[in-house]
């Protein structure tokens, strides 16, 4: 195990390497942004860049470990999988509150917002979706952050097969339903099907 | 020359500096720094959603928010709590100043971080103690910084002639004029300097290497404590 590093520490000569997260480019070195690990990674073999991309890593590196983020804090970025929970609904959108972001919750008190609009829902017939029939508030959702979006929230968007309503509860007896297929979820006890836009499910 | 001191340092010695981090379970890093009598304590919360008003979020960066508190305990002798709140302000913007140069605030677009930090007592130097411990506890919640930033006074209790480094609360306050600078000891900048009373070219040039001297020591206290709660 290689020693940890702290801010401001020179890592590699900058033509060596690329500055990945959690490091930055000062003149000729790379330097370290945040304390932890570092990390270097081959490039892809197809890369045009083929120097090793270098970052740092708070906390445990794993050996051949690549679903750990590097940099410092955990942010939502573009392209990444994030859990929420439905606020709000109206005709046109829907707010929730992100609670995980690529598998790892989020601190409470960071209160970050998304919205899924109404034509990120599906990828088909986007324009005829039903809001109400896809979400309702205190279903769990899983999207993929489309943009940082407004000033308020970050852009969902649920529109692909695995990505949709994971958890909802019965209005009937507040049970977790069973998704039966990929508009239905069905309460177990009394057997009444509700729409959703559900998320397929491995 | 040798210059009597209260506590019998040498011109040129520092107090004991002690740091420890991870102090405060809530906060994303917190850290408690002590220059002998001087205590602070420090913790960073965040990056959170949103900030002050929806229209000043940017998109492009993360704002910091500092706000520094003294103890109503701090000082002996009577209090003077509107005083005390001036002095709180002028701390902040102070501390704040100091740290954003350091903080990369590109890396938490549209989000905020608080930095809270409570003077407990104070003996003279609580401003570099204070940015030695926030910039310790953002080092701990993982904001991105350029370098740690330590800080540290050098004071002349008979003007610029004879320095003091890390005056203590008496020698602070008979001093005509004092120096405190908040410097990135790994890049070689400074990020703050603030300088109180007369002074010329080449003994104010002197006293930044006198407080440049103690900031080395300050960043090897912090390095040192920080490196040690890496998890392996």
């Amino acid at each position: 195990m290689t020693a940890p590093v702290l801010p401001g520490e020179p890592l590699r000569h900058a033509d060596e390497v690329r500055s990945g997260p959690g490091t930055y480019v000062r003149g000729k070195s790379v330097v370290a942004a945040v304390m932890g690990h570092a990390r270097t990674t081959p490039a892809a073999d197809d890369a045009d860049d083929k120097r090793p991309l270098v970052e740092v890593i708070k906390g445990p590196v794993v050996t051949g470990d690549a679903t750990g983020r590097g940099g410092g804090t955990l942010l939502p970025e573009v392209g990444d999988e994030v859990f929420a929970r439905v606020l709000r609904i109206n005709p046109r959108q829907v707010w929730c509150e992100i609670v995980a972001v690529n598998g790892k919750a989020v601190n409470d008190a960071s209160g970050f917002q998304g919205i899924v609009r109404q034509q990120d829902v599906r990828a088909t017939e986007i324009d005829k979706v039903d809001m109400y029939e896809s979400f309702l508030p205190a279903d769990v959702i899983r999207a993929k952050v489309l943009s940082l979006g407004d000033q308020r929230s970050y852009y969902l968007t649920t529109a692909r097969n695995e990505l949709g309503v994971v958890q909802a509860k019965s209005p009937f007896t507040g049970e977790p339903m069973v998704p039966v297929s990929w508009q239905e979820m069905m309460c177990p006890s009394t057997q009444v099907k509700v729409s959703r836009k559900v998320a397929k499910v491995d | 020359m040798t210059i009597p001191r209260e506590d019998g340092r040498s011109a040129e010695q520092m107090r004991p500096i002690f740091v420890k981090t991870g102090v405060i379970s809530q906060a994303a890093g917190s850290a408690y720094v002590e220059l002998d009598k001087t205590k602070v304590m420090c913790g960073v919360y965040g990056p959170r959603q949103g900030g002050p008003g929806i229209d000043k979020v940017e998109f492009d960066r993360g704002r910091l928010d500092v706000d520094v508190k003294l103890a109503t305990f701090a000082t002996s002798g009577p209090r003077g709590k509107v005083a005390q709140g001036d002095a709180e302000r002028e701390f902040s913007s102070i501390v704040h100043r100091a740290l954003s140069g350091a903080v990369m605030t590109e890396t938490f677009p549209k989000t905020t971080v608080d930095v809270f930090a409570t003077v407990l007592e104070a003996n003279g130097s609580e401003l570099c103690a204070t940015i030695a411990a926030a910039s310790a506890a953002l080092c701990e919640a993982g904001v991105a910084m350029r370098d740690l930033v330590s800080a540290c006074t050098g004071g002349g209790a008979d003007g610029p002639n004879a320095l003091l480094l890390d005056p203590a609360r008496g020698e602070e306050a008979a001093a005509e004029a004092g120096v405190t600078l908040a410097y990135m000891c790994r890049l070689g900048e400074a990020s703050q300097v603030v300088a109180t009373g007369t002074w010329d070219g080449e003994s104010l040039d002197d006293a930044v290497q006198l407080a440049a001297s103690g900031c080395a020591r300050v960043d090897a206290a912090l390095r040192e404590a920080l490196r040690s709660s890496v998890p392996a």
